[in-house]
């Protein structure tokens, strides 16, 4: 076992649209003519199969790159940028810019696309790629071979993509809601719920004869095996008709064997990967001289490799200790705000994306985000996303990361400065801890056909604060029976130098707030002890 | 009290989440016969009936409004008018509507449907489901074009004319001239990559490696593998477009090719002539755990109350009525399954092979059309429901009633 060697891993993160710096592009402006119309496309914020979805002023139209888009013009499927007329669904035909010829059927107006799925090697390009795996990728459709029927007027690009702009973490169009989190421990993880295929009797083997299901070789008769001889095998009940190996096996490898009555075995002589059109299979022996009955040939045992099948997203999850200064503080740390003040029904459901070192993802939701001060120490906190968006590698970010000024000293809120509010209205007046957590309820959206949730809601979400002290407020124990209020606020400062300029002079860096019940309170002394008192006060926000 | 919306569209704009369930009955009589011979005839061309109930979840308050006010709209108050020709009212009919994008995926997007029954769930501050059931507004039997089994001239297959392949697990060259008898509704054929081109006479196929389309007249050049070789041999090539659906997308339909010759089986006379088969196989797996019941046909009588004599009912007391279970399909599988029920229209007879123990140990020579004395015995479906569990993830559930093969 080899352990790497220990580095730095920057962690990014920002609401989506926010890390499209990261990814090396963003910015990218073009027109388009359609029907008639220029309209100026830019990035909608949205991302689909990685890349981002552009769109126009009045989102009348998207483009958005989906790999295996079928053409009823030339019968093929395709992977390229195609024009939707709606943003409900980037897989589908069905909402594809189209135009009906009587002569071809309806055509899909593809902006640039390989000229078959061939040709596509599994990784998305960008809008304003000009080849893919050696083959050109066509801005014109004019010129294109296969559209040349499109009408000038239908589908033109009038000029080349501008703006964009390339760099790694930080570089680029890093917007005001990214940044990078300084964590002393991250951890990624993803997860989905499968199952194994298990059909009836898809673990047997029943040979109706030996041939390729021809008449003439019924009724059953099994040939004299000798060392390393080949027959073909027909599948099914004795006297056929033939019936497939099942489609729950995966993988029948070479040299699998099959085990019939009496010790005898016969071997796959080569690998067999079932599509239910599986009715022959050549098979090898290993011994002779023997022959199969009929009623042993339908008796075969074999070990195949399952195939199994998700019951459910592939939902990522990342953990993160870090140490909060100002800049990550003020955002998508904040579930309790709005980020974007215009939005209205005002739900803060923004999705966020970013990168863990070298591995890049999307659609992530904040869970949980906790942290705790105690005396003479720096502030640590903790943050838990759930991702449900592809995660990538670009071995690029990390290198760029490096190499730019972000990875500096910075602010961080100290125990020494920071402060508790309210807390002697609850009988302490010396707090010797505090912590902070606040957690969210998300439930995801995914609608049929697709594997990233088209809304994750954002439901109940609760803040808990949590005190010790010297003492507590004994009155507490007989108050309302509808709970005591409590009102808390703490105010993280950093250890506010005043000599320096820069870091860690800020003083007041952030104010967290929580109104609610008392949950519970303890007290609680041993021998050579002081008296301390614990509070849990719960607000329940949404 | 109605959600009203000043513009809900023409269409239904939701998109279902997954555990959409899709429910597909038939309306059929039976004639049955004291021997438990059965025939199912379909009352009418649109027996065969579809209904969808699906959930719309995490909607928010825009979302369900809308999708609230577009069910609710055909049943806002409205005063009848009446047409004293032909004594009517004109604006009293339910108006069938159609998805914006298909009901999923893999349906057709032109069907329409009814709603007669939703409900509206506010599970929290801006989320919202609503659950509902649509039928499915007249389909019709009518729709359902397949090709009869082996060679049909009519608009379905083509003819490759292949020379003869030996066997090979490596990829290579075949060449076959592609003749279509009748080309004047269409005269090319596409095949796809990974399609099975069967050989007439047997089981064994070429497997296309890329997709490529021949027309009438020309040749069939393409790598194709030939891993059990390829006689001198005639194939047929389904020509695009031909088969239609009622209910599924044609586009994911049309190139389901399954074995399109007639079943061979070894003459259960024992002689060399009754080889074919004349209906299709059904050759898909069901998943554990499958349960067979058994509740043969009886007459009992009592002479008195202690004392009850049972006597046989008919010549086939003890047919199979299974309840079977497809789970774990991919999108590809589920079509198949789907179109193969479908177009055996909720009563037509198909062949279906048991678990291994059942089965007759020997073949008859005598009555050998009995399912007793059978390695398979022959079926029809009623009725079958579709569970999209998650992406190419699929379960469907059908009962399949055993019937005598005549």
């Amino acid at each position: 076992m080899k352990f790497l060697p220990y580095e730095d891993v920057p962690l990014f993160i920002g609401v989506d649209g926010g890390s499209g710096s990261s990814s090396g592009s963003s910015g990218k402006t073009f027109e388009l003519l359609v029907n008639g119309t220029t309209y100026e496309f830019s990035e909608s914020g949205a991302n689909h199969n990685d890349k981002p979805v552009y769109t126009d002023s009045g989102n009348n139209y998207y483009i958005a790159f989906y790999d295996n888009m079928y053409l009823a013009y030339t019968g093929g499927n395709y992977a390229g940028w195609y024009v939707y007329i709606n943003n409900d669904d980037f897989t589908s035909d069905s909402n594809v810019l189209s135009y009906y010829d009587s002569g071809m059927g309806y055509n899909i107006l593809a902006s640039l696309h390989t000229t078959s799925y061939d040709n596509y090697d599994g990784t998305p390009f960008d809008v304003d790629d000009t080849t893919h795996n050696g083959e050109d990728l066509s801005w014109d459709t004019e010129s294109y071979s296969s559209f040349e029927s499109f009408e000038s007027d239908v589908l033109s690009w009038l000029e080349g993509v501008s703006g964009g702009s390339s760099g790694g973490g930080g570089g680029g169009q890093v917007q005001t809601d990214s940044a990078f989190i300084f964590a002393s421990n991250a951890s990624l993880s993803v997860s989905q719920p499968t199952s194994p295929k298990r059909y009836v009797d898809d673990n047997k083997i029943r040979i109706c004869q030996f041939g390729n299901g021809e008449t003439s070789n019924y009724p059953f008769s099994s040939p004299t095996f000798g060392v390393g001889e080949l027959v073909t095998a027909c599948f099914g009940p004795e006297n056929g008709p033939p019936k497939p190996l099942s489609t729950s096996i995966f993988k029948i490898p070479k040299d699998t064997k099959i085990t019939f009555p009496g010790g005898k075995h016969l071997f796959f002589d080569h690998d067999v990967f079932p599509d239910g059109y599986d009715y022959l299979a050549r098979l090898r022996s290993t011994s002779g001289t023997w022959e199969l009955s009929e009623g042993e040939a339908q008796s075969g045992y074999f070990e195949p490799i399952y195939d199994y099948s998700s019951n459910g997203p592939a939902v990522g999850s990342l953990n993160v200790q870090f140490y909060p200064d100002t800049g990550n503080l003020k955002n998508f740390f904040n579930i309790t705000g709005i980020s974007n003040a215009a939005e209205f029904p005002p739900l803060g459901e923004d999705k966020l994306t970013g990168h863990l070192g070298d591995f890049k993802f999307s659609d992530a939701y904040l869970k949980s985000f906790k942290f705790s001060i105690s005396p003479n120490s720096i502030v640590s906190a903790s943050a838990s996303f759930e991702i449900y968006g592809p995660l990538t590698k670009d071995t690029s970010l990390s290198a760029n990361y490096y190499s730019t000024g972000l990875y500096q000293q910075k602010s961080i809120p100290h125990g020494e400065t920071s402060q508790v509010i309210g807390a002697t209205q609850l009988g302490m007046d010396h707090t010797v801890s505090f912590s902070y957590s606040i957690d969210v309820t998300r439930v995801p959206r995914i609608t049929i056909g697709n594997s990233v949730p088209t809304r994750v809601s954002k439901k109940a979400t609760s803040i808990d604060m949590s005190l010790a002290g010297n003492n507590l407020n004994p009155s507490l124990l007989t108050d309302g029976i509808t709970g005591k209020r409590a009102n808390l606020s703490v105010q993280l400062k950093d250890l506010g130098y005043q000599n320096f300029t820069g870091d860690n002079t800020h003083g007041l860096m952030n104010i967290f707030d929580c109104s609610g019940v008392i949950q519970s309170q303890s007290l609680s002394v041993g021998s050579n002890g002081y008296l301390n008192g614990n509070i849990s006060v719960k607000q329940h926000l949404r | 009290m109605d959600i009203r919306k000043q513009s809900i569209g023409s269409k239904f704009n939701l998109s279902p989440s997954y555990g959409a369930q899709f429910n597909f009955s038939t309306v059929a009589s039976d004639f049955a016969m004291g021997h438990n011979h059965s025939i199912k005839m379909a009352n009418g061309i649109n027996a065969l009936s579809m209904s969808a109930n699906l959930k719309f979840t995490e909607l928010t308050d825009n979302e369900a409004n809308s999708g609230i006010a577009f069910l609710q709209n055909p049943f806002h108050y409205n005063a009848p008018t009446y047409q004293s020709m032909g004594a009517k009212f004109t604006n009293q009919q339910l108006p069938a509507f159609q998805f914006e994008n298909s009901i999923a995926d893999q349906y057709n997007q032109y069907l329409y449907f009814y709603c007669t029954k939703f409900n509206h769930t506010k599970t929290f501050y801006n989320s919202n489901e609503i659950s509902a059931t649509f039928e499915c507004a007249a389909p019709s039997i009518l729709d359902s074009v397949e090709p009869k089994l082996d060679y049909d001239s009519r608009s379905f297959h083509g003819l490759l004319s292949f020379t003869s392949q030996s066997a090979s697990d490596t990829p290579s060259s075949a060449s076959a001239t592609f003749y279509i008898e009748d080309p004047s509704y269409k005269n090319s054929a596409t095949i796809k990559k990974g399609q099975h081109i069967f050989e007439s006479g047997s089981y064994r196929s070429v497997i296309a490696q890329a997709d490529s389309a021949i027309a009438n007249g020309s040749t069939y050049s393409a790598t194709t593998l030939a891993r059990f070789g390829m006689g001198a041999s005639t194939a047929l090539a389904l020509r695009d477009n031909t088969r239609n659906s009622i209910f599924l997308n044609s586009s994911k339909i049309g190139f389901i090719n399954e074995y399109p010759f007639s079943p061979i089986q070894d003459d259960p006379n024992g002689g060399s002539s009754n080889h074919k088969i004349s209906y299709r196989m059904f050759d898909h797996y069901p998943s554990y755990t499958w349960a067979i019941q058994h509740a043969p046909k009886f007459k009992s009588s009592n002479v008195l109350d202690v004392y009850k004599r049972y006597s046989l009912y008919g010549f086939n007391a003890n047919l199979s009525n299974l309840s079977l279970e497809f789970k774990n399909r991919t999108e590809e599988e589920a079509n198949r399954i789907l179109l193969f029920l479908e177009s055996h229209l909720g009563h037509k007879k198909f062949g279906f092979h048991l678990p291994q123990h059942y089965k007759n140990p020997s073949l008859s020579a005598t009555a050998h059309t009995t399912p007793h004395n059978k390695t398979y015995s022959t079926f029809v479906c009623p009725d079958w429901s579709h569970t999209i569990v998650y992406k190419d993830n699929h379960t469907i559930s059908a009962t399949f009633i055993e019937c005598v093969p005549y």
